[in-house]
Parts: structure tokens; C-alpha cells; sequence
């Protein structure tokens, strides 16, 4: 029978050197959510496993000392989801680590496998685009810096090395006068994969008047996308219901959708639309009509 | 003695008709009676004696009931 | 009657704490020391002959006990409650991707697992049968040699085209049903062993122990009476264990090798080997007057049975039995297809095929309603069936009917009285309410043309308690706890005192299947005929004791008393040391027949039924329209059970039933391209979660008591999970203006519905 085996590092160095010994024939393991159903499926088969669940170095939440805050990779969607720092300044990446599977996956998951996966549909990978966040990755050569969205390059393919680890993201604080949203369009209301999902984080003074808009979808290209069109379209304009509903149909510019079983391109490509539309709407912060 | 036949469903192949008396030597068990009829599958078969489950190596008695049916099931 | 004391109370289930505290043994859950593991090698192909099967490698692997094929099935190579057109382990053909071509016995899962991979199977593909109207062309490829029409019916009655032209309404549709997966907790599975007089048990999942019994006899060429079959406790059936599953493979395993085996499938497996709902095609045409009467109704039925025919057949002809509603209607022309693909298989599920045509018929009742400008719980009242009416099928209602009565209280309900006010606030602007409602009947027993039969068996036991075995499975309806309750009323002892055998071949007599709503009519009377023996039985020996004439005794409150002198008294205890101790036993049987409708539809078996179960539910939904999500917020269920046994145990099965109905109208859909399953697991076989359910499920239970049933019980294990889905997709009307003709009605289908509304 083939053996699996199974290391538990006590530190990043002793994870890095496990790491270098067994190279690509090893995998990381963290809340194993994403890696478990994998292995089930055969669609990997490592020698070893790295369960890097007692490093240090990559769990906590942090303000840093620049003002940003640090999410260690270790950190679960529940912790994210009810930390009082990401709840105050960045309540997006709260939003949509609530939002994602079920209190036990949401208590396993980490948002660092989340992001390593690089699944177009992870649903924190939106929320870290509008923050505009980076990855901080540790390997061999040493640390390295990467903007979120250079991280990722297709479907489950990133920019991170098989001999890397995530050590966490860095999110810059929104400031008090942003706004912003998560919404996910599942086949039910929890654990479900996103047909499509939206993240939006703008600067709004005065109802209806935003700039420095960004927007993200998930689940409607190779790698979740800044929908840039709209954004340029919503910044300086003075939005009312109805000029909300015409400037959101320009979200699907930037989407490239593909059909599956949980939904077909035509309505991936609307659904990001009216996703965007509800969002605005029920942000509260659009003009009355 | 007499026993009083009724076959149901594809059991009616059978014999022309779907219900009526046999003559039976004394101690003759279900197996004879089916030997008698000529039927063919004899595991996958329902019989009630007297409204009883029965198997092939019990006794008949004079005037018994019996259905002989397939199997089935439904809704 | 006399008053009952355990009877239509809420009595604690007897399995309760043990499911609870995680304590019962469920079939997957048993061992025996030495026991092998076996896994079986599915096809490659939906349809294709096998040209060479080689198993020498598989067999060579170390840990690997045996590898079986068909060369080692000792008796017929087949099974199917019907007609056993399912080889145990194909031999020259496939039909499905479930298919079973191999099985493995070895000292572990992972070896049995790694040893399919080593067996060699030629195919040659043949072109997939996926489209149920094309497989009926006379071009089309046949999936078996004898054609791909396994079951026709035809039912004409009055004149449909006179009708149709004298109607003030005519609707005409074609509906689109899908695959449900009856999604059971616990996948098929099972464990057996072998003695070595070649006795041989068999603990698995079921719904029917002595049919098992006689299909794995058949297989192995065996006297079924050295076959023992377990079913009970079963973890989730739903019409999915009615069928053979894994015992025979259990059975030939412990035969080849001696040694005890255990199956238990993946999930993966049981989406792809497992039984389905029947998806349908439904054709249907219905005429109505000014007044709403319903004048005629038309139907041509195509029901996709896949590979092999299991229940196929009695599933069309319940579909057509039921596909007028439970209405009168004097003018039909009704027509049903079972047809072989290469699409899974599909058999028995909760509903039987009603749940298909309710769903349109439905929806036509609808739709005249709306084009009559009538209320929709009025022409539903208007057309309902009362006793003695004429059925569509040209049979009588000779029994209990409730529907009336499930209306009347439908239409008293918080939700109907009020349902403009929860109508006119939706949660957000661009979100519409709607309400719906819709009737169905569902048949009881297994229908005209085979003797329905049940029987159990009441012994007193040594400490003045009562064994009582019903041989229909525990599957986790609660019938064990209602045969206990009607036990002890019949008896006039505590419920306490009731010790419950079930499920067992060994241990009960053959009550039939725990299916077709019929466990608790069927288990209850047959109990009630034995109970009657079993006070025959005591009588005279209490007479003895008491010294008094044996018909001076009576039974009461757990005692035996003196009719005549009221203070001798004996309790069930006294009596069983009484005959303890002179070395005697009190062990009474009861036997029981079903009745059956007077009408007799020439060469159809298994319909009409005599007896139905009656409901009306109600559902209140929020449609998104910018999404097409839609939420069920609330939903009344109103069933009428006959007497409700345990009213606690029809509220489960009602709001159990809402949820599986609701996910049949939303989500759920077990997608088969070219014969492959595209959904092959929970992340994309779409379940409501607790998070999906309505926030209230209210149960009204309407008692329309059953003369023939004990204490006036029917039966309600299926209707509840029928009506709800067309009453949630007539809310998506009411709410949104677009009529569904097709579920599951997903976000998707109900957007793109909007989206063409608006276009047209
Ligand atoms: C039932 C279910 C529902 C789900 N629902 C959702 C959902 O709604 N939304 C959603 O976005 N996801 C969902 N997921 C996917 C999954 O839960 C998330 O992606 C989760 O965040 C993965 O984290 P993990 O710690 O479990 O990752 P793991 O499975 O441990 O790892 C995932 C991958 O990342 C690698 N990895 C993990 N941590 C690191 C690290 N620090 N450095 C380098 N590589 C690393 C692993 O090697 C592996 O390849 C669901 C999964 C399941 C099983």
C-alpha cells in the first residue's frame, strides 16, 4: 500500500526545510478543506503531507506598525469573519469570509488556503482585490512581496512556487468614508460554490457620488477580475437607482465567463450586472430616485 | 382432500383461469401443488396459506386458501 | 371506539435516544472479526458489450481474498423487484455507467480498491441511448433485446375531443421533470455472514426483508429459508432501498469465501449506481367550463427508466392513475411510455410518480383559474373528489376521502387569511411575494391485482412484557414507534411495555414492504388480529386464576379483570409467571388482506388503489428578480392521514416532506449527459440546506378517519413531499407572472423566464 507521510512543523524554518527535502512530491496542508477533497478525488497524490497548523509565525491579526492590517495564512473565515480590526477596516473581507461554506468549513478553511488554491471562485479573493492587498510568500530565497492580483494566473494556478509558503496578506485600512459589499450568487444559501460573486469598495461623501471605485468579480474569468470599465463609469457620476441599473450592465466588459453545471455563460455575464445593481442598491448609498 | 387455488398477476399464465379447486392427496405439501400447476420459477414466488406466508415444503390442509403470486411492489 | 390511551399521542419515539445520542448500530456500522472488504468494478461506458473480462492480476494482488464474475453467480445472473433484467455481474453487455462487472473480496477497503483498477475489461462501445421519445423509434439502438418500451398504458374514458370543444378553457403544455436522488444519509451498504450449514445473513439497508430474501435466493440458487435478512434500522430509504442494492454481492461474497463481508458504497457510486426519480416528459391538455368544473384532461406521459426496469412499470401506471389530481374529471385520455436509455437507473421514490404529474396538473388548475379569473383554492374545492365520486380512472371512492377537508382548513390558515398582508411586504424593492397552493392523493398499498398482505406476531414475554414483530422497516419513518402505540392500546398495556422486532426474516413474519404509504394500515391491522388471538389465548388461563368463566374477563389499563367481581384482578406479569412457571408460552399471530377497489382495469396490475391519503399545501415564496433566486418563507402543510397515530411523527414526516418537495421544485437535479452523471456529489447535487428551508413549516393535521384502518389510519409517508413543489412554483407565478414548466425551477430558469416575459 502507499504510504502517506505526515509532517507537523513547529516553526517556518523547519516547514521550509521539509519543504526543500521533499519538493514537489509533498503538499501543505492547512484546514485540508480544499486539499482533502483533492486527494479523495486522485486529483493529487503526495508523499507527504505539511500540516502547517502550529506554525507561529503565519496565524494571528495584526495592525502593522505601517497601518495595514496583517492576516496571518492560518487564520480561518471564521476568525476573519468576526475579527473586530477586519470588521472596522476592511468589513469586505469580513462580509465574504461569512459568506463562505458552512460554520464547519468556515471554522477549518483558512484564508490563506483560500488563496492558494486560486480557485476563480474563491470567495475571498475578490474581497482581498477591492482592498487591494498583497501576499506575503516565504521560500528558499527568502521573503517576497507579491500584489494580490499578480498572485494568481489561472485557474488554480498562482504565482507561488512549490517550495513557497503563504505567510499572510497585508490589507491596507478603508478609510471611513468607504463603502463597500460582498455579495455571492450561490445554487443555495450555503455551501455553495459562487455562480458569480462581486466585491465593491469606493470612496462615497456625498449619497451617490463616489470615487476611487473598485470592483471584483469571481467565478467569471480564469482568475477573479477587476471589472476596471465599471469602475471608471461609476467614479464621479452622481448615481440614482436607475443610472446604477444602466452603468452596471458595463460589469460584464471585463468578464469572460465559461458555462458549467452551475450555470451558463449568459447568465453569469447578466448576473454579474445585477449583482453589482443589488449591491449599489442595497448599500443604501445611492441617491434617492 | 381440496384446495382452493387463486393465482394473481403473472402467475395466471398458468391456467386458463385465475381461481379454482385442486384435489390433493392427503399430506400433499406446497411443492406438489406446484409441481401440479407446472410452475416454473419456484424461489422468486409468493405464497399465502390461509392468509400465511408459506415456503414450498409445508403441508397443505383440506380446504386451504391459496394465492400464488410474483413478487412485488409499488406505490 | 374506545378511547384510546397511546394512540394519537405524541409518544416519544422508542429509537429516539438511541439516533440522538449516536448509540445505534446502523448497517455500515457493523464488523466481525475476519471479515473481507468488498468493492465492485462499475463500467467504463454507458452501453457497450464486453468482449473480455480478466481478473488474473486483480487476483494476484497480495491482501486480495477473491474476485468474482459472472461465471460465479451460482443462480440466475439477474435481479429487479419486477422482472430481473439486472445482471448481479454483467456478462456480455452494459447498459449503464452504474453497471457491475466485477467484485472484489479483500482484507481491505484500499486493497479492494486498488485491485479494480488491476481487472482488464474489453469494451466495445455502442452508440448511448440518452433521449426516452427518440429510444422509442424503431431506429433508435435497443438497450435491451426485447425493444426500449418496458411499459405502455392506455386509459380513455368519455369523449376528451367533445369535451374540448364545448370547454370555456383549454390549456395545453408540455412539463419537464428531473432526476431527484433520494439522498439518503447512509449510502447503500451492508454486512454479511455465513455458517457452516451454508446459512447466510444478510444486515442491509432495505424496505422490503422477504423480498431481499427471495432475490438473493434466486441469484444463488438457494432455498430462501437459508437466507436471513436484517433491514432494520435502515439510515434513509425513500424508495431507494427497494430494490436489490448491495445484498447479493454481500451474499456471493460470504459464499465464495466463507468469511464474513462487508459493501459500503461512496457516495460517489450511490449517485452513479443508485436508484433515481423517474424524470418525465409530460404532455398534458385540460379542458375546463365558464364555472371551473373540469371537463376533460389529456396526458401523454414518457417516463425515462434508464438501464433497467425495477419499479418502471408500476411507477407509469401510478403516474397516470394520478395525473387528473384528485378531481373528478369524466373525460380522459391518458397515456403512459416507461422507456429504457442508458441514463442511470430510476425506481421507487417517495410520491411513486405522482409527485411528476401533480406538478403539472397543477399548474394547468392554475392556469384555468387565472384564465376564469377564479380563486385558486375555489376551483380546487369546486373540482374535488368527494366519497362516492367517480375517479378519473373510471373507479369509485369507496373509501375515507379527506380532501375537502384539507382545504377547508388550508383556506383557515394564517397564511391563506393573511395572505395579502404577507404578500405586500417582499424585503426589498426588486424582490416580488407570492403564494400558491396545490392538492394531491396519493395511493395507499400496492394497488389492484396482487394481493396486498401483511402479518405480525405479539408474544408475552416472561416479565409481563409484550415482544411484537412487524417485519416492515424501520427506515426512519417512526412506524416502530406507531406499531408499539397501536400495540398497546389494542393489548391495554402501558407503551412502555411494548419491545418492537422489525425489519427481520428471522425474528418477524412477512409484513411486506415499507413502502407505498402502506407500513403502518397494514402492520396496525394485522397487529390487531393478532392481539385479538393473543387475549383468547390469555383469557382462559386468567379464567383459570381468577376462577372464574373465561368470558367474564375483560381487559384494561394493563390489567386483567373479573367482569363481574371488579376487585379480581390479574396484571400481564401474573399471567406470564402463571405460565412460566408450568413451562408454557403465549405467542399469537394475526394475518391481514388488503381490500381492494371494486374495478379491475383489464391488463394492468397494481392500479387503481382503493384507499388515498389527501393533502393541500401552501407556500409563500420571495422571487429576486434580478437574480431569479427564489426563497420559500413559509409553507403550510395540511395532510389528511387518516388517523394520525403519532402526531408528532406526521408533523416530521409533513415538514421532512416540504423540504424534499422544495428541493425537487429549486435545486435538485442529477445530471446525465451521454450516459455520464455530471453530478456526482453533494457539491453539485444541490440539497437545501437548514439555511434553505422556510422559516416556518406549519403542519395542520385533517383527520378524514378510515373505516378499514386501524383506528382509522391510512398512510402519509409520501403525499407529503408532492403537492408542495407546484405549490411553490404557482407562488413563483403569483409572485413574478411566469409560469414554470420545468424544475428544478433554478435561479437560472426562473430569470431567463422573466427575461422572455419581458420580451414578449
Ligand atoms: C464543503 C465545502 C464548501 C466550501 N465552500 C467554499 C466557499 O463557499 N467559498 C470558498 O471560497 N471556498 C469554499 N470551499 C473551499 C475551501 O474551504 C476554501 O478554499 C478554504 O479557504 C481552503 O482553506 P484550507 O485551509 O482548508 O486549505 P487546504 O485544503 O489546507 O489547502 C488548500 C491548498 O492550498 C495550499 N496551502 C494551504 N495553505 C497554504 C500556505 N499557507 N502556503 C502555501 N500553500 C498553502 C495547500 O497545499 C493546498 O494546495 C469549500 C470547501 C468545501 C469542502
Amino acid at each position: 500500500m502507499t504510504r502517506l507521510h505526515v509532517a507537523i512543523p513547529e516553526s517556518i524554518d523547519e516547514a521550509l526545510g521539509l519543504l526543500g527535502k521533499w519538493g514537489r512530491e509533498a503538499a501543505v496542508i492547512a484546514g485540508g478543506t480544499d486539499l482533502v477533497v483533492e486527494l479523495k478525488d486522485r486529483l493529487k497524490s503526495p508523499k507527504a503531507l505539511i500540516d502547517i497548523g502550529r506554525v507561529p509565525e503565519i496565524s494571528g491579526i495584526r495592525e502593522t506598525e505601517g497601518g495595514d492590517v496583517w492576516i496571518g495564512a492560518l487564520s480561518t473565515h471564521a476568525e476573519v469573519a468576526s475579527s473586530t480590526v477586519v470588521k472596522e477596516t476592511a468589513p469586505v473581507l469580513a462580509d465574504a469570509c461569512a459568506q463562505v461554506g458552512s460554520p464547519q468549513i468556515r471554522n477549518r478553511g483558512t484564508i490563506g488556503g483560500n488563496i492558494s488554491t486560486a480557485s476563480p471562485a474563491g470567495d475571498t479573493i475578490p474581497a482581498l482585490y477591492v482592498l487591494e492587498a498583497s501576499v506575503e510568500i516565504i521560500g528558499p530565497k527568502g521573503k517576497r512581496v507579491v500584489p494580490i492580483e499578480s498572485f494568481f494566473q489561472g485557474p488554480k494556478k498562482s504565482a507561488l512556487a512549490f517550495d513557497e509558503i503563504v505567510l499572510g496578506v497585508k490589507v491596507p485600512k478603508l478609510g471611513k468614508e468607504y463603502v463597500s459589499f460582498f455579495r455571492k450568487l450561490g445554487q443555495r444559501k450555503s455551501l455553495a460554490i459562487s455562480i458569480v460573486s462581486v466585491a465593491f469598495a469606493g470612496r462615497c461623501q456625498e449619497p451617490g457620488l463616489f470615487t476611487d471605485v473598485r470592483i471584483a468579480f469571481g467565478a467569471v474569468a480564469p482568475t477573479v477580475v477587476r471589472a476596471r470599465t465599471v469602475e471608471k463609469a461609476i467614479c464621479n457620476m452622481k448615481l440614482d437607482p436607475k443610472s446604477a441599473q444602466y452603468i452596471s450592465k458595463l460589469a460584464f466588459r471585463d468578464c469572460v465567463p465559461i458555462t458549467d453545471v452551475r450555470g451558463s455563460q449568459g447568465y453569469r455575464e447578466v448576473m454579474a450586472c445585477n449583482l453589482l445593481y443589488e449591491g449599489l442598491l442595497e448599500m443604501g448609498r445611492v441617491r434617492k430616485a | 382432500m381440496k384446495v382452493n387455488v387463486c393465482l394473481f398477476g403473472p402467475m395466471r399464465k398458468y391456467r386458463d383461469k385465475d381461481k379454482f379447486q385442486l384435489e390433493l392427496e392427503e399430506g400433499a405439501t406446497l411443492a406438489r401443488l406446484l409441481d401440479h400447476l407446472k410452475i416454473e420459477d419456484r424461489i422468486y414466488i409468493v405464497i399465502l396459506i390461509n392468509g400465511r406466508r408459506a415456503y414450498e415444503d409445508e403441508p397443505l390442509s383440506d380446504d386451504a386458501e391459496v394465492l400464488i403470486m410474483a413478487p412485488t411492489g409499488g406505490g | 371506539m374506545t378511547k384510546t390511551e397511546w394512540v394519537g399521542a405524541d409518544v416519544i419515539r422508542i429509537d429516539a435516544k438511541d439516533k440522538v445520542r449516536g448509540v445505534l448500530k446502523y448497517m455500515s456500522d457493523l464488523s466481525f472479526p475476519n471479515m473481507i472488504y468488498g468493492a465492485v468494478l462499475r463500467s467504463k461506458h454507458p452501453h457497450a458489450l464486453i468482449k473480455k473480462i480478466n481478473t488474473k492480476r486483480a487476483k494476484e494482488l497480495d491482501g486480495v481474498v477473491t474476485v468474482l464474475t459472472h461465471e460465479d453467480v451460482p443462480g440466475l445472473n439477474g435481479f429487479g423487484i419486477a422482472i430481473p433484467d439486472q445482471p448481479v455481474l454483467c456478462s456480455d453487455k452494459v447498459r449503464y455507467m452504474g453497471d457491475a462487472i466485477a467484485l472484489v473480496g479483500a482484507e481491505s477497503k484500499e486493497i479492494a480498491e486498488r485491485a479494480l483498477e488491476l481487472i482488464e475489461v474489453e469494451y466495445q462501445p455502442l452508440p448511448v441511448v440518452c433521449d426516452p421519445e427518440q429510444a422509442m423509434l424503431s431506429s433508435s439502438p435497443k438497450v435491451h433485446e426485447t425493444g426500449n418500451l418496458h411499459n405502455h398504458v392506455k386509459i380513455e374514458r368519455g369523449n376528451v375531443e367533445a369535451a374540448f370543444k364545448e370547454a370555456q378553457v383549454v390549456v395545453e403544455n408540455t412539463y419537464f421533470t428531473p432526476r431527484q436522488m433520494h439522498a439518503f444519509l447512509e449510502p447503500e451498504s451492508g454486512v454479511a455472514a455465513i455458517d457452516e450449514d451454508k446459512n447466510i445473513t444478510i444486515w442491509c439497508g432495505g424496505q422490503h426483508p422477504y423480498r431481499d430474501q427471495l432475490q438473493v435466493a434466486r441469484a444463488l440458487g438457494m432455498n430462501p429459508r437459508k437466507i436471513r435478512i436484517v433491514n432494520t434500522p435502515t439510515g434513509g430509504a425513500f424508495g431507494g432501498k427497494d430494490e436489490i442494492t448491495v445484498q447479493i454481492h454481500l451474499a456471493l461474497l460470504v459464499l465464495h469465501t466463507g468469511r464474513p463481508a462487508k459493501i459500503v458504497l461512496s457516495r460517489e457510486e450511490s449517485v452513479i449506481a443508485g436508484m433515481k426519480r423517474h424524470p418525465m416528459r409530460i404532455h398534458m391538455k385540460t379542458a375546463a367550463a365558464a364555472d371551473g368544473t373540469i371537463l376533460a384532461n389529456e396526458a401523454r406521459v414518457v417516463s425515462d427508466t434508464g438501464a433497467y426496469a425495477s419499479l418502471g412499470g408500476p411507477v407509469i401506471g401510478f403516474a397516470i392513475e394520478h395525473s387528473c389530481g384528485a378531481y373528478r374529471v369524466e373525460n380522459v385520455k391518458l397515456e403512459g411510455f416507461c422507456v429504457y436509455t442508458n441514463n442511470g437507473v430510476a425506481g421507487a421514490f417517495r410520491g411513486f410518480g405522482a409527485n411528476q404529474v401533480t406538478f403539472a396538473v397543477e399548474t394547468q388548475l392554475d392556469m384555468i383559474a387565472e384564465k376564469l379569473g377564479m380563486d385558486k383554492l375555489e376551483i380546487r374545492k369546486r373540482n374535488a373528489l368527494r366519497s362516492g365520486d367517480i375517479a378519473a380512472l373510471g373507479h369509485q371512492m369507496e373509501a375515507s376521502v379527506g380532501l375537502l377537508r384539507t382545504l377547508e382548513a388550508a383556506e383557515n390558515s394564517r397564511l391563506w387569511q393573511l395572505k395579502e398582508e404577507f404578500k405586500a411586504k417582499p424585503s426589498a424593492p426588486h424582490k416580488k411575494r407570492g403564494i400558491g397552493i396545490a392538492c394531491s392523493f396519493q395511493g395507499c398499498g400496492l394497488g389492484k391485482g396482487l394481493p396486498d398482505y401483511g402479518a405480525a406476531s405479539v408474544e408475552l414475554l416472561p416479565n409481563g412484557q409484550f415482544a411484537i414483530g412487524v417485519s416492515c422497516p424501520e427506515i426512519g419513518q417512526g412506524n416502530t414507534t406507531a406499531f408499539a402505540q397501536m400495540a398497546a392500546d389494542y393489548i391495554r398495556c402501558s407503551v412502555d411495555d411494548i419491545v418492537v422486532l422489525s425489519g427481520d426474516t428471522g425474528h418477524t413474519l412477512d409484513s411486506g414492504t415499507s413502502t407505498a404509504s402502506r407500513s403502518i394500515y397494514t402492520g396496525g391491522n394485522a397487529l390487531k388480529h393478532a392481539v385479538q388471538n393473543l387475549h383468547n389465548a390469555i383469557s382462559p388461563i386468567a379464567a383459570e386464576i381468577l376462577c372464574v368463566p373465561e368470558d367474564d374477563i375483560s381487559f384494561g389499563h394493563g390489567k386483567i379483570v373479573s367482569k363481574s367481581c371488579p376487585d379480581k384482578i390479574l396484571s400481564f406479569k401474573d399471567i406470564a409467571e402463571y405460565i412460566t412457571a408450568r413451562g408454557l408460552s403465549i405467542k399469537s399471530e394475526g394475518h391481514f388482506i388488503w381490500p381492494v377497489s371494486e374495478t379491475e382495469l383489464e391488463g394492468y396490475v397494481g392500479i387503481p388503489h382503493l384507499l388515498y391519503s389527501y393533502i393541500t399545501q401552501i407556500a409563500l415564496v420571495e422571487v429576486n428578480t434580478l437574480t431569479g433566486e427564489t426563497e420559500v418563507i413559509e409553507a403550510v402543510s395540511v395532510p389528511d392521514p387518516g388517523k394520525a397515530i403519532n402526531p408528532q411523527g406526521v408533523e416530521g414526516q409533513s415538514e421532512g416532506g416540504v423540504v424534499m418537495g422544495m428541493g425537487y421544485a429549486l435545486t435538485e437535479d442529477t445530471i446525465i449527459k451521454e450516459g455520464m452523471t455530471l453530478t456526482r456529489n453533494f457539491s453539485t447535487y444541490i440539497l437545501p440546506t437548514s439555511l434553505d428551508m422556510p422559516c416556518k413549516i406549519e403542519t395542520i393535521i385533517a383527520e378524514e378517519l378510515e373505516p378499514s384502518g386501524p383506528f382509522g389510519a391510512k398512510g402519509i409517508g409520501e403525499a407529503v413531499c408532492v403537492p408542495i413543489s407546484p405549490a411553490i412554483t404557482n407562488a413563483i407565478h403569483d409572485a413574478v407572472k411566469v409560469w414554470i414548466k420545468q424544475i428544478p425551477a433554478t435561479p437560472e430558469r426562473v430569470y431567463t423566464a422573466l427575461k422572455s416575459r419581458e420580451v414578449s
